[in-house]
């Protein structure tokens, strides 16, 4: 059976996203688990100043940046966390999450992370990533997530005047 | 000429003045001798291995993973481009790998970083060369 997706846009300038299955949200509901930090995703998610050109600085850069960027990025999964508790079931086998304005750009951000943390830790390549190929396996769900996130991202960008 | 050290790197600050208005505020009675008629005064040379104050160039690297549109709107939003300037330096990174977003001195570019690496855009802080 083919589940049609819905993408709402309110006149309050909240969006609506129905017609959700079982599966996808629970794709949605990893979203902010899958963007913490991880070893993997570490130094993408953290990046340094000079790319080591001069390692004082990016020293410095990890002792006092990098808090603050961990502090935002976990501010904005806790939002998407919370907004996933209000996900509601509208039918038999269909889920509808609701997204305010303001949550919107948190949502954005957050997505953002779980994607370069999937792509990180599943080292894909530029190419898998363009083309979607890889093996059986966890792969092939990372990838398919990736690309699920990758589809709301577009659409919170497209509906969402500002980050 | 005034040096001080940052980061590594050489952080020059040039005062520029007029030699009148100098003699307004201090006394130059012994700088005085070592002026020439014509004005100009011979700066010392710099010691072997101090750079002189190059821009610095905030570098936004390509990313397969980042939107283009989420790039656009991050660059609008941060450094504040047009729309159009926004997506010609998408565009560059996209296909030649980097782009150099912005330059000026250390510490503004500096801030430029941190506020792209907020976005999780890949961005570093080169000096010109």
């Amino acid at each position: 059976m083919i589940q049609r997706l819905l993408f709402q846009t309110n006149e309050d300038g909240s969006v609506l996203l129905g017609g959700l299955d079982e599966f996808l949200v629970s794709l949605i509901r990893d979203l902010p688990q899958v963007g913490s930090p991880e070893p993997d995703s570490e130094p993408r998610l953290f990046p340094s100043l000079t790319e080591g050109r001069q390692p004082e600085a990016d020293a410095d850069w990890a002792e006092f940046v990098r808090p603050e960027l961990e502090a935002h990025f976990q501010v904005n999964r806790d939002r998407v966390f919370e907004d996933c508790s209000k996900i509601r079931q509208e039918g038999q086998r269909s889920f509808k999450l609701e997204i305010s304005q303001k949550s919107a750009p948190a949502w954005i951000h957050a997505i953002n992370q779980a994607r370069l943390s999937l792509a990180a830790k599943y080292h894909f390549s530029e190419e898998q990533l363009e083309h979607g190929n890889v093996g059986e396996g966890p792969e092939r769900l990372a990838m398919f997530q990736m690309q699920f996130y990758g589809m709301l991202q577009e659409w919170l960008l497209s509906v969402t005047e500002t980050l | 000429m005034r040096n001080t050290r940052g980061h590594g790197g050489i952080l020059c600050t040039y005062f520029h003045f007029s030699l009148s208005a100098m003699r307004n505020i201090f006394d130059l009675s012994t700088i005085n001798k070592a002026i020439p008629s014509n004005g100009s005064v011979e700066l010392p040379e710099l010691e072997e291995g101090i750079e002189l104050d190059q821009p610095w160039n905030v570098v936004v690297h390509n990313d397969p993973v980042n939107l283009m549109s989420y790039v656009v709107k991050v660059f609008v939003k941060v450094l504040e481009f047009s729309q159009a300037k926004a997506e010609k330096h998408m565009w560059e990174v996209h296909k030649k790998g980097r782009s150099i977003v912005w330059s000026g001195n250390r510490e503004r570019g500096e801030l430029y970083v941190q506020q792209l690496h907020a976005y999780l855009l890949l961005a570093t802080l080169e000096q010109s060369v």
